[in-house]
């Protein structure tokens, strides 16, 4: 079986690569994406409790529709390919990143925010000094959780032709051969992991920064 | 005693049928359910000359075409006086060491399957070459005939949608090729087509000129409707083709092992039942391939049962078999 992952591997070395390449940009898109969406959403669903239940009630209820499905449904809509991919992936990223914002922002006690505009801090030096910085691991942990599912979940964007690893774990399964499919989930699992280490790195980096001890 | 142990072995053979068909393919359980039981025939007419005869076992394969053409058969036989036993839904592995041991008497094959996957042959990729291929081996060494084939093609293919075929003027492979050349155009296929089949096309037509878009296998066909796909891999005979929508490339070249549908039938059947041989002929010759596409279709996507559709079917060709 490994030496059938490694000649496959050998005679497919391009093809490959091209796969991981697919699988990686997918995902840093789809990434960037629901941070500069979820994140503000967040801030403002924390600021706004009264619009905070039906923003995170229909993302939440987006979210219910299984990832499959919701990619399928969009193909009548816009096609298929790497965009429609993208859409449905931001969709299945944005929970864990929209509530670990407003959990982050909310979990700033009110006395630390009264302490800092005692102190004659303006509502955007609260913001960006206080509030931001003490919400921010709570962020970060919620990107982390993202980023997993979202590596994971590319996976499937090879069905509607957005190409990836994925489309080597459904060839190993069409084709009866287990190795290439282990290769295409391995791969997937290795870069999971790694990015989850990463930003890991990133995290503590940032906490330092800010100046705060977890 | 002897017929003791050869029931015994049938038996056995289509447990172990049941359990690799059902490990094989998790959505066909209520159809190999069935293998388990074989059927004797109701409606068949106890003509004086079938009485205490061996019934000829009719075998098929576990997916709709194989189902739906054996019962053909089978109804056919039983209404021209033969004693019919049914063993449907064997898996591929089974089927055919079940005609070799007279578990089954008939079946539907298909020559590409004959030649590569029970001969064990290299691939044939002329269409007669392949039958007599076929025909003289199973004769020598199984001591089994292959009748006449139909003229039907289940193999790989390449389609199109009707309307953009005519648009881009394109009705076989190497023409797509040439299109592709002169124009951007997407084709799509599952995955493992990838690995075997892409490779085989390029052997024959040249490096693939198209954009390649991997996609789940039916989603082609309304990726292609709705214009994000010109070309795609389909199987010959599915049912999803069905209608006049579709254009089936015509491969021009060569590049696939034809997979005609034979039936195939022991000798001893053959020499116990005379003029079966005739009837079984008579049935093939009416098979096309849009008429085995449209049963696929009413089984696979109408969810009628095969048995409805096949009966359907033997009531329109009745006529013709006398």
């Amino acid at each position: 079986m490994f030496s059938d992952l490694i000649q496959y591997y050998l005679e497919n070395t391009s093809k490959y690569w091209s796969y991981v390449a697919t699988h990686i940009t997918i995902s840093l898109v789809v990434t960037v994406f629901a941070i500069l969406i979820g994140i503000p959403l967040g801030i403002v669903c924390a600021k706004l409790p009264k619009l905070s239940g039906i923003i995170t009630g229909t993302v939440n209820a987006l979210r219910i529709i299984p990832s499959l499905a919701l990619m399928v449904l969009m193909v009548p809509l816009i096609g298929i390919g790497r965009f429609p991919a993208t859409i449905v992936l931001i969709i299945i990223t944005l929970p864990p990143i929209l509530i670990n914002t407003i959990t982050g922002f909310l979990s700033v006690k009110d006395s630390i925010r009264e302490t800092a505009i005692g102190m004659g801090m303006s509502a955007k030096q609260v913001f960006l000094e206080v509030e931001f910085p003490l919400a921010l691991p709570l962020i970060a942990a919620g990107i982390r959780t993202a980023v997993v599912e979202v590596v994971a979940t590319t996976a499937i964007a090879s069905y509607i032709g957005a190409g990836g690893l994925g489309v080597l774990v459904s060839s190993g399964i069409g084709y009866g051969r287990v190795f290439i499919t282990l290769l295409g989930g391995g791969s997937i699992a290795v870069i999971s992991i790694a990015a989850d280490l990463l930003l890991e790195g990133v995290q503590n980096v940032l906490t330092k920064r800010m100046g705060l001890v977890e | 005693m002897k017929k003791n142990l050869k029931s015994k072995l049938l038996a056995l053979t289509l447990c172990v049928g049941f359990i690799l068909s059902a490990a094989g393919c998790g959505s066909n359980s209520s159809a190999t359910s069935s293998a388990t039981q074989t059927q004797s025939s109701a409606s068949a007419a106890p003509t004086s000359e079938s009485v205490g005869k061996k019934p000829i076992i009719v075998g098929s394969k576990d997916f709709t075409e194989s189902k739906v053409l054996a019962e053909i058969y089978a109804l056919a036989l039983e209404n021209g006086g033969y004693q019919v036993k049914r063993a449907e839904s064997l898996a591929s592995a089974v089927i055919r060491e079940s005609i070799k041991t007279g578990d089954v008497d008939l079946y539907p094959e298909y020559t590409g399957t004959a030649l590569v996957s029970v001969l064990g042959l290299d691939p044939i990729y002329d269409k007669d070459e392949v039958y007599k291929t076929v025909k003289e081996q199973y004769e020598k060494q199984y001591d089994i005939a292959i009748l006449d084939p139909a003229d039907v093609n289940d193999s790989e293919g390449l389609a199109v949608l009707a309307t953009r075929a005519k648009e881009l003027g394109i009705s076989t492979i190497s023409e797509a090729w040439a299109a592709a050349q002169k124009q951007k155009l997407v084709f799509s296929c599952k995955a493992e087509f990838t690995e075997a089949q892409i490779p085989r096309l390029e052997q024959v037509y040249g490096k693939l000129p198209f954009k390649l878009s991997v996609m789940e296998h039916t989603l082609s066909f309304s990726a292609a409707k709705s214009g994000n796909v010109d070309v795609f891999s389909v199987y010959t005979t599915e049912g999803n083709l069905a209608g006049d929508e579709w254009t089936v490339l015509k491969d021009d070249l060569g590049a696939w092992v034809p997979y005609y549908i034979i039936p195939v039938i022991r000798n001893d059947a053959l020499k116990a039942n005379p003029g079966a041989e005739r009837i079984i002929n008579l049935v093939t010759a009416t098979f096309t391939t849009d008429n085995v596409i449209k049963m696929n279709a009413e089984v696979d996507a109408d969810g009628k049962e095969y048995d409805d559709v096949a009966r359907e079917y033997y009531e329109s060709i009745k006529a013709s078999l006398k």
